[in-house]
């Protein structure tokens, strides 16, 4: 219904291709070309600005599917049961602890959605011991992958539905991938411009690392995966993807600079448009409310009768006219303006897009050499 | 913009019969788009996560959420769109108020209109639970609606010239095929669009499934997505 539909597809598209690019550094590396690392990508083609093609697999279901159809359980009912607990807890005047909420998990976990859903529904689909082998074994694969990837490119946080396991190659792609940009706008208040225009320097167009965690590997998809699975396969993927994307002949940094800049553009772009509306809002606001003011300012200029309070009353009914005729003015000339929308810096986009690859680079250096160093350790 | 429509100009002009075939197909395609009820149940699904997203933000006090101006504003603007029967009198109604527009003629909807309106027009208090469990009803009514339609149907009934499309007409590529460099023999072009489209329910929307036949023999799925906004649930 809104102008950012198109605009949160091109986010979306731009991930997939910087997965694309990736894909050949993946083949060509030593390490995670043994393993057969490669993003699966799916073709998605717009057609129109409210309609993409995608490239589909039958047999591809999400992780919130599964919920649905093996086990049938409505995703509403833990989260419905969470916040009844935190009622409760709430109603005696305390504020849940961590204890509280370990509780309310393993309550949740006992009787909803137990841990070993994912395996039963593995178990049950695959019906020899190869096939399942089989399936786990690309599972993980993807599964570490996609978890590296959400952690070294700031990916926004990978919920259930956003994840589509293939059940006929165990092949698994994230949909709704994208660039985690912080867009805090501030809040839209007050009267006063320059004030209000001012709040709006302190936004910035860095990579947002606020997440709780760093990426998604909760118990179900633990006790699928297995303890060995994790310890193996998984974290010798991530180790080897990010030595991979770390090395320094494939030049993968200005890979990312080429796409982050473009990130970048559209932040931008989208800030300034929202920062138009909410100034065209708020002026609208206040010239409504001025001219409700107006009125009542004429009822009591009519209802009084001394000399004073009428000549006070019609200097701030002319001050309140004019600043209206103002805000009137500007309100027409933002309106006429919306249609262009002012560029970037150039400084501005290179510094920020450098901030972001550098961000990103440091977060794919410091996973390999970490993880490789544990993995001798252990 | 002008640059993109003046090189699409020029390749209309160089290679027609290849674009021509391209509009042909892409306007055809337009028709894999949501029902109406499909559509209003998408956006409620959509402000239910966002409830349950700005729920966790107030979690410090859940008995006594409130819920945010843009949410209103949002209830508003389905109310008015899907509710509201005003005519639009301009001749460059978009796309949203010509469906609305069937939405509103639709006798189903006209029967559940008066509630919905009841439900969704909040005067005094403004609970984030009362809410959520507003849209969960709705949500399931709706869904029981479009569990009652059928759940594939024919490419002949909408669109004779994608059921009679073939590879005489014109040498088109499978969509996404020119998304990774590669070889031209290696390039799949369609041979034909299969009869049958099924209709396949994802999390937040439904999509048309069809199935494109290549020259290389094999059977591709595609799915025709109505782009949902994702702004609204993150």
């Amino acid at each position: 219904m809104t102008d950012s539909t198109y605009i949160e597809a091109r986010r979306e598209e731009r991930f997939l291709q910087l997965q694309r690019l990736l894909n050949l550094y993946l083949g060509k590396h030593k390490e995670t070309a043994r393993r057969l690392l490669n993003f699966t990508v799916p073709r998605v083609v717009s057609i129109a600005p409210n309609i993409r093609v995608v490239e589909d697999n039958v047999s591809s279901l999400s992780l919130m599917e599964i919920l649905k159809q093996y086990a049938s359980i409505s995703p509403d009912n833990p989260i419905a049961r969470y916040y009844e607990r935190l009622i409760a807890i709430q109603a005696k005047d305390q504020q849940p602890t961590p204890q509280h909420l370990r509780e309310i998990l393993g309550e949740i976990q006992s009787s909803i959605v137990p841990n070993t859903l994912l395996r039963e529904w593995a178990m049950q689909s695959f019906y020899t011991a190869t096939d399942l082998w089989q399936f786990r074994k690309w599972f993980t694969l993807q599964l570490g992958l996609a978890n590296l990837s959400e952690f070294a490119f700031y990916l926004s946080r990978l919920n259930p539905e956003m994840m589509y396991i293939h059940r006929d190659s165990g092949l698994m792609n994230i949909s709704y991938f994208r660039f985690n940009l912080n867009e805090d706008i501030g809040k839209f208040p007050n009267l006063d411009l320059i004030r209000f225009v001012s709040k709006f320097f302190s936004r910035t167009g860095e990579l947002m690392s606020n997440l709780p965690v760093p990426f998604r590997l909760t118990s179900n998809l633990q006790n699928f995966v297995t303890e060995s699975g994790i310890l193996g396969p998984l974290t010798a993927t991530m180790i080897s993807t990010a030595s991979c994307l770390v090395h320094p002949n494939f030049k993968v940094r200005s890979i990312i600079l080429v796409i982050m800049r473009d990130e970048i553009i559209s932040w931008y772009k989208r800030v300034k448009w929202n920062e138009k509306v909410a100034l065209v809002s708020t002026l609208k606001l206040t010239s409504s409310e001025l001219a409700n003011s107006q009125q009542t300012f004429g009822n009591s200029g009519g209802d009084s009768h001394t000399d004073e309070s009428s000549a006070a009353a019609a200097a701030a009914e002319l001050q309140s006219i004019e600043e209206q005729k103002r805000k009137n003015k500007l309100v027409a000339l933002l309106s006429k303006q919306s249609a262009q929308m002012p560029e970037i810096n150039n400084e501005e986009l290179v510094s920020l897009a450098k901030k972001a690859v550098n961000s990103i680079m440091s977060r794919l250096q410091s996973k390999s050499l970490s993880l490789s160093l544990s993995f001798h350790n252990n | 913009m002008w640059r993109c429509s003046r090189i699409m100009h020029h390749q209309r002009d160089l290679n027609s019969n290849v674009m021509t075939t391209l509009e042909g197909i892409v306007d055809q395609l337009m028709n894999l788009r949501e029902d109406w009820n499909e559509e209003i149940l998408r956006q409620l699904r959509l402000a239910l996560a966002k409830c349950y997203h700005s729920a966790f933000e107030t979690r410090d006090n859940v008995a006594d959420a409130c819920f945010s101006m843009p949410t209103f504003q949002f209830l508003r603007k389905l109310i008015v769109t899907f509710v509201s029967d005003t005519e639009t009198e301009s001749s460059e109604a978009t796309s949203v108020q010509r469906r609305s527009q069937i939405t509103v003629q639709d006798l189903d909807w006209v029967q559940m209109k008066p509630n919905f309106v009841k439900d969704f027009s909040f005067k005094g208090s403004r609970k984030l639970r009362d809410l959520i469990v507003k849209l969960k009803k709705w949500i399931k009514i709706l869904e029981a609606k479009k569990n009652l339609s059928p759940k594939s149907w024919l490419l002949e009934e909408k669109s004779h010239y994608l059921s009679n499309f073939s590879n005489q007409i014109g040498d088109i590529a499978l969509f996404g095929e020119f998304l990774l460099p590669k070889v031209f023999p290696a390039v799949v072009s369609i041979s034909r669009f299969m009869p049958r489209v099924d209709i396949v329910n994802k999390q937040y929307n439904s999509a048309r499934r069809f199935y494109v036949r290549g020259h290389n023999g094999k059977e591709y799925p595609y799915l025709g997505k109505d782009f949902l906004d994702i702004s609204l649930s993150n």
